[in-house]
């Protein structure tokens, strides 16, 4: 092999190795994203779950229960979601959809920096959700939590994977 | 050149200036979604029951005094009937409450909060008491002072209906509003 035989080659093969470690690091060109859970969110038996808590205290019809907000939650008492079954504000329990159409809008807001917390890589403070209620972001209902109560506690234990039922059982209650 | 300094002056401070003949499109939207005043009920205490007031009655708004909280309580669900003599209990977050019997309902239902007598800090729970007996509203009030912006006419999804008492006393005659309910 003569020596520009050889330079060609090795450049070629600078040239592959680049190519690998500059692409997607999977076939379809997407991340995977961790979300946290969705059955501490939901709640069981004696467990209100993050909603309840949620709903509550920021799902009021003058609040997150307005149709108009980008993250807005439904819930029997505010917003209802769209049914057949009669559902009106203020009556009847919340529906299986409901609930999931609020987690949605939890998680759908940021849903990589959201991965990045539930990953353990970043602040569950550096998330809108957490961030505006403590007033740390411009928050037009002010500041509704306050850091270390037990709705702070609630949210950012679940958002990290370290879900506070206990917490959250308490910031449900109707202030 | 300095002329045209002038005019580049003129034309900007024109266009940053606020023009009083044309107001909030937002709230000019919904003040017109109010409709007209009723031809029967002179503006004043009595009018526009079950709207929401602080759409005109807020700082900076098109009507004085500026409301902090203000709405009507119905008699009886389904009815325009207002019911007199309700008083409106009211705490903030900070515990802090109008002074006992200063919030009451008049005879067309209506009653408002102006922020000299109370400066509530949202979000606020509210209670209804009329007769001695009274009812307390299931949530908290996050930031809207007007009651009517949620409790609307109708019950439906993103409304649970008009305050209302749930009561039959006859309406009294010598009330402004037509079929409005004393104690």
């Amino acid at each position: 092999m003569t020596k520009l035989a050889a330079a060609n080659v090795t450049v070629l093969v600078l040239a592959l190795a680049l190519a690998v470690a500059c692409g997607p690091s999977n076939p379809g060109g997407y991340e995977p994203i961790l979300a946290p859970s969705f059955q501490s969110f939901a709640g069981m038996g004696t467990d209100p779950g993050v909603h309840t808590f949620l709903e509550r205290r920021c799902g009021t019809l003058d609040c997150h229960g307005q149709l108009g907000r980008p993250f807005r939650l439904f819930s029997t008492v505010g917003l209802r979601l769209i049914n057949d079954a009669g559902l009106v504000s203020g009556g009847g329990p919340d529906t299986a959809q409901e609930i999931f159409a609020n987690y949605e809008a939890l998680v759908g807001l940021q849903p990589v920096d959201t991965s990045l917390v539930t990953e353990g890589r970043e602040s569950p403070r550096s998330l809108l959700v957490v961030a505006k209620p403590l007033a740390l972001q411009v928050h037009k209902g002010g500041a509704v939590l306050a850091p270390g109560d037990s709705g702070d506690v609630c949210l950012e234990s679940w958002l990290t994977g370290t879900y506070d039922a206990a917490h959250c059982a308490d910031a449900a209650k109707v202030p | 050149m300095t002329r045209r300094i002038l005019a580049g002056l003129a034309i900007a401070s024109v266009a940053c200036s606020i023009d009083p003949f044309h107001p909030d499109p937002v709230n000019q939207s919904a003040v017109d979604a109010l409709g007209p005043e009723s031809p029967s009920v002179e503006p004043g205490p009595y009018h526009r029951r079950g709207q929401p007031c602080t759409v005109c009655h807020s700082p900076g708004g098109r009507a004085s005094p500026p409301f902090v909280v203000a709405g009507t309580v119905f008699a009886t669900p389904g009815q325009p009937v207002g019911a007199g003599g309700a008083e409106v209990l009211m705490v903030d977050s900070l515990g802090s409450s109008p002074p006992t019997g200063s919030v009451i309902t008049n005879c067309a239902g209506n009653f408002y909060v102006t922020s000299d007598l109370w400066d509530p800090a949202f979000p606020i729970r509210v209670a209804v008491v009329y007769r001695g007996t009274g009812a307390q509203m299931q949530t908290h009030v996050g930031r809207d002072g007007s009651c009517a912006s949620c409790h609307t006419a109708s019950t439906g999804i993103d409304s649970p209906g008009p305050v209302y008492l749930g009561t039959t006393t006859p309406a009294d005659p010598s009330c402004p509003v037509e079929g409005a309910l004393t104690p």
